[in-house]
C-alpha cells in the first residue's frame, strides 16, 4: 500500500519537494548573508562605537530583511500546491477515472486504503511543514532581534515558525481530499481548494487573536510603548494601548498628547507621562503565551484534520 | 492427437460437434485405440468454450464404450469405429469418389448428391442390409 | 452446498429510482453464469453490488454462504473486472503486477508473469496506450491471478475485436477449467455466450426474469409454429413465456413439459437467442417461477 501510495503521487510529491527546496535554499543562503554581514558588528543595534563597515553591513542586511519579508509572505502560499496537487486528486481522480473499481476490489479494505494512504502522505506532508518551520526560524534568527521581532503577532510569519506548520501541510492535504470526495471532479476539486484554502487561512489570522482573552498592564513612563510602531514587542503581541489620568479617567492617545501641549508631538512622551502623572494601558498577549498560541494553532489544525478524515471516511465508505 | 474445431453456425450444439469430431475420426483411422484424447484444459484454451461441455462430450463417449478416463493421467481410446479394413475402405472410397464424379457429369449439384446418397442409405436400411 | 452467490430480496435505489428490486437469485458453484438483459435492466448494478462495490438499499447477499462485508478475506475471494478495465492509465503492465501482488496476499506471481509473457505484452508501456484487447487481457490476468472463488466480469468484451473476443474468452475458460472457480459475466451479445457459459440469468427492468441451468432451460422450452387460427387449441394450462403473430403464423415460445399439442402446429427446439430475446421482449413473463425453484419443489 506504501508502495502505491509513491508510484501513485510521486510526481506531484517531487515536484512539491523541488518547489520546497529551492524556498528552503534561498531562506537558508539569506540567514548565511545576514550571519556572515553581522559577525563583525556584534553591537549592532547597541549604541557603543560602531565600525564604518557596520553601516555598510547594516544596508546589506536591511535589504535581504525585506526581500525575505516578501520571500516568507510568498511561502505561506506554498502549502496551497500539497492541497491542489496531493489532496484534491487523491480520491476525486480514483473516482473520475472508475480505478476505485480496481483499488477496493484488491483484498485491502477501504478502511485500510485511505488510512495507509492518508498516513503516508500526512506524515509526507508534516515533514516538509516541520523542515519549513525550522528553515525560516533558524535564517530568521540570523539577523539578530533588531530585525526579526518575535513571531507572535506576525501574521506572515507566525504560521511558518516551530511546529504549526507541520500541522498546516496536514490540514491542508485532507482540505483537498475532502473537497475530492465530495466534488469527486479532479479539476473541479483542484479549483475549490484553490479557493477554500485561502478562505481558511484567513479565517484562521481572523480567529487567531481570540484563542486566548488578553492581558491588560498600566505602565509608567518608563516602560511605555510608542503608539504605532509595532504589533509585536518584546512584551507580546500589543493589541492596543490607552491612557489613564491620575483621577483613573480614560484618555485616547489624542487626548493623552493633547494634554501634554507637546509641539514635537502628537502622542504622549514618557517625559510627559512621567510629569502629568499620567500611565499607558497596554492590552496585549504577554510573551510568555507564545507557545500556548502555537499548541492552540496545531490543536485547531489537527481537529480540523480529524474531522475532516472521518468525513471522507464516511464519504468514501458509503460512496457512492 | 485430434484438434477440434466448431462451426458455429451449423446450428449444431457444441458437445454435439465435438462428439462427431471423435468419431469421424475414428471412423478415418486417425485416432486409434490407446491414443489420449486432449484434456479439457487443452480443448477449452482453443476453442473458448465452457470446460463442461468438453465433459459432457467426453462422458457421452464414454457411455458409448468409444473411450475412457484414467484418473490423473487423461482420457483415451478404448476401440475404433468401423469394421472394414483399410484395403477394403480405400477401395470403397475410391469408387465412391467415382459415383460422384459421374453424378456430377450427368448435371447434378452437390445437394442432389447428398439427397441421393441419403436415400440409398435408407433404402439399404429397409433392405435389412445395414 | 451453500451457493457462491445468494441474493434475498437485494434492491438498489440511485435516488428515486430503482436500479434492481427484489432480487431473489441463488446461483451455484463453479458455474460459469450469463448476466443478460438490456441496457439499463440492472446488470452493472447487480455485479457492482456482488463486488462490494455499492451497498444493496434494501435485503442483502451472501457469497459462499457468508453475508457480504467489506473484510479483507471476503475482497480476497472475489475478482472485479469493470466495464472500461478500468486501470491506473500511468501504470505500466510491470506496475500492475507490482500493485496487484502487494494487494493481495493470494496472489499468484509466477502464473501472472507467464501470462502476460505469453500475450507478449510490452511491459514498459503505460495501460492508456494499450489497444483495448491488451488492456482486457491485462485486466483479466489482474483479476485471475488474486485467484479468486468468484469472478465477477462487467461486459468483458464489449469493445473487443473478435480475435481479441476469442483470446479474453479462450483465456477465461481455461483458468475455470483449472480452478473450477464461479463466474458471473455480464453482456448484452447472447452469442457470445451460448458456448461458454452454463448458467443464465436474464434482468429486464431491474428484476430477475430467468435464472437457471441452460441446458434444462433449453430442453424445457419450445419454439411451437402454427397456423394463427389454430391458436385456442393449444393447451389451456401450457405456460406461454411469449407469443408472437406474423402475418397467417403465429409462434409461441412455451415451457413444455409432456403438454401435447394439436397436429396443425410444429415443435422445434429454441435456440439460447429466441429463448432469451422472448423473455426479455416480454417482462411480465417474469411472473414465471423459475426453472431453479422448480426443479428444488420436486426434488423435495
Amino acid at each position: 500500500m506504501i508502495w502505491l501510495t509513491w508510484r501513485q503521487h510521486r510526481w506531484q510529491l517531487i515536484g512539491i519537494g523541488a518547489l520546497l527546496a529551492v524556498y528552503w535554499g534561498y531562506l537558508l543562503s539569506a540567514g548565511v548573508r545576514a550571519r556572515d554581514a553581522l559577525s563583525g558588528c556584534a553591537s549592532l543595534g547597541g549604541d557603543a562605537h560602531v565600525p564604518p563597515s557596520c553601516f555598510e553591513a547594516s544596508n546589506t542586511v536591511d535589504a535581504t530583511f525585506n526581500t525575505m519579508g516578501e520571500v516568507v509572505m510568498f511561502g505561506n502560499l506554498l502549502p496551497l500546491a500539497m492541497g491542489m496537487f496531493v489532496g484534491a486528486p487523491l480520491i476525486s481522480r480514483e473516482l473520475e477515472l472508475g480505478t476505485y473499481r480496481l483499488a477496493f476490489t484488491q483484498s485491502v479494505s477501504r478502511a485500510r486504503w485511505l488510512a495507509v494512504k492518508l498516513g503516508a502522505l500526512a506524515a509526507a506532508a508534516a515533514l516538509l511543514g516541520a523542515v519549513t518551520g525550522a528553515v525560516v526560524s533558524w535564517s530568521r534568527a540570523g539577523f539578530g532581534s533588531m530585525f526579526a521581532a518575535a513571531p507572535f503577532g506576525d501574521d506572515v510569519v507566525f504560521s511558518q515558525s516551530g511546529a504549526v506548520p507541520a500541522a498546516t501541510w496536514v490540514f491542508v492535504l485532507l482540505v483537498g481530499a475532502a473537497i475530492g470526495v465530495l466534488v469527486r471532479r479532479t479539476t473541479m476539486a483542484m479549483a475549490v481548494t484553490l479557493v477554500v484554502l485561502p478562505l481558511a487561512f484567513a479565517g484562521l489570522i481572523l480567529l487567531r487573536p481570540h484563542y486566548m482573552p488578553p492581558a491588560e498592564r498600566l505602565v509608567d513612563g518608563g516602560d511605555m510603548i510608542q503608539d504605532g510602531v509595532s504589533r509585536n514587542d518584546s512584551r507580546g503581541w500589543i493589541f492596543s494601548t490607552s491612557y489613564v489620568d491620575s483621577s483613573g479617567r480614560k484618555l485616547t492617545a489624542d487626548a493623552a498628547g493633547a494634554l501634554c501641549q507637546d509641539p514635537a508631538n502628537t502622542w504622549p512622551t514618557a517625559e510627559c507621562m512621567d510629569r502629568l502623572g499620567l500611565r499607558q494601558r497596554i492590552v496585549y498577549q504577554p510573551a510568555d503565551r507564545y507557545p500556548w498560541f502555537q499548541l492552540i494553532e496545531i490543536g485547531l489544525l489537527l481537529a480540523a484534520s480529524g474531522a475532516l478524515t472521518v468525513t471522507i471516511r464516511r464519504q468514501l465508505t458509503r460512496y457512492p | 492427437m485430434i484438434d477440434f474445431h466448431l462451426d458455429r453456425r451449423s446450428g449444431v450444439s457444441t458437445y454435439v460437434q465435438l462428439v462427431q469430431q471423435v468419431k469421424h475420426a475414428l471412423r478415418l483411422g486417425l485416432l486409434k485405440p490407446g491414443d489420449r484424447l486432449p484434456t479439457a484444459t487443452e480443448v477449452v484454451a482453443a476453442l473458448a468454450i465452457n470446460p463442461n461441455t468438453v465433459l459432457k462430450a467426453y462422458r457421452e463417449l464414454e457411455r458409448e464404450g468409444l473411450v475412457s478416463a484414467r484418473p490423473g493421467l487423461g482420457t483415451f481410446v478404448e476401440r475404433t469405429l468401423g469394421q472394414a479394413s483399410p484395403v477394403d475402405r480405400a477401395r470403397l472410397r475410391r469408387q465412391l469418389t467415382g459415383w460422384v464424379r459421374s453424378a456430377y457429369a450427368a448435371g447434378m449439384v452437390r445437394e442432389d448428391v447428398e439427397a441421393l446418397f441419403t436415400a440409398a442409405i435408407r433404402d439399404a436400411a429397409q433392405e435389412g442390409v445395414a | 452446498m451453500s451457493s457462491a452467490v445468494e441474493a434475498i430480496d437485494l434492491g438498489r435505489r440511485y435516488r428515486r429510482t430503482w436500479a434492481l428490486r427484489g432480487c431473489s437469485l441463488a446461483l451455484p458453484k463453479g458455474r460459469v453464469i450469463a448476466l443478460v438483459g438490456p441496457n439499463g435492466a440492472g446488470k452493472s448494478t447487480l455485479l457492482n453490488l456482488t463486488a462490494g462495490l455499492l451497498r444493496p438499499s434494501e435485503g442483502g447477499l451472501r457469497l459462499f454462504g457468508e453475508p457480504l462485508s467489506a473484510r479483507p478475506d471476503t475482497l480476497a475471494q472475489v475478482a472485479y473486472m469493470a466495464q472500461d478495465t478500468a486501470l491506473y492509465p500511468t501504470f505500466t503492465v510491470t506496475d500492475l503486477l507490482t500493485f496487484g501482488r502487494r494487494l493481495n496476499p493470494g496472489w499468484d506471481d509466477p502464473w501472472a508473469r507467464d501470462r502476460l509473457a505469453r500475450l507478449r505484452l510490452p511491459t514498459d508501456v503505460p495501460a492508456g496506450r494499450l489497444s483495448g484487447g491488451q488492456r482486457a487481457q491485462v485486466a483479466l490476468v489482474l483479476a485471475l491471478a488474486k485467484r479468486p472463488r468468484l469472478l465477477l466480469l462487467d461486459e468483458p468484451l464489449a469493445s473487443l475485436d473478435p480475435v481479441a473476443r476469442h483470446d479474453v474468452m479462450a483465456l477465461l475458460m481455461e483458468t475455470v477449467a483449472q480452478s473450477g472457480m464461479t463466474v458471473l459475466l455480464s453482456s448484452h451479445i447472447i452469442s457470445d455466450l451460448a458456448e461458454t457459459c452454463d448458467w443464465l440469468v436474464a434482468i429486464n427492468q431491474g428484476r430477475v426474469q430467468v435464472s437457471g441451468d441452460i441446458d434444462e432451460l433449453l430442453e424445457t422450452h419450445k419454439l411451437i409454429v402454427g397456423p394463427r387460427e389454430a391458436l385456442d387449441t393449444l393447451p389451456e394450462r401450457l405456460p406461454v413465456v411469449a407469443q408472437t403473430v406474423n402475418g397467417r403464423q403465429a409462434s409461441v415460445l412455451a415451457r413444455v413439459s409432456g403438454h401435447t399439442v394439436g397436429p396443425a402446429w410444429t415443435v422445434r427446439d429454441a435456440s439460447l437467442d429466441e429463448l432469451v430475446l422472448n423473455y426479455l421482449r416480454r417482462p411480465e413473463s417474469s411472473a414465471l417461477p423459475g426453472p431453479t425453484r422448480q426443479r428444488e419443489r420436486s426434488a423435495s
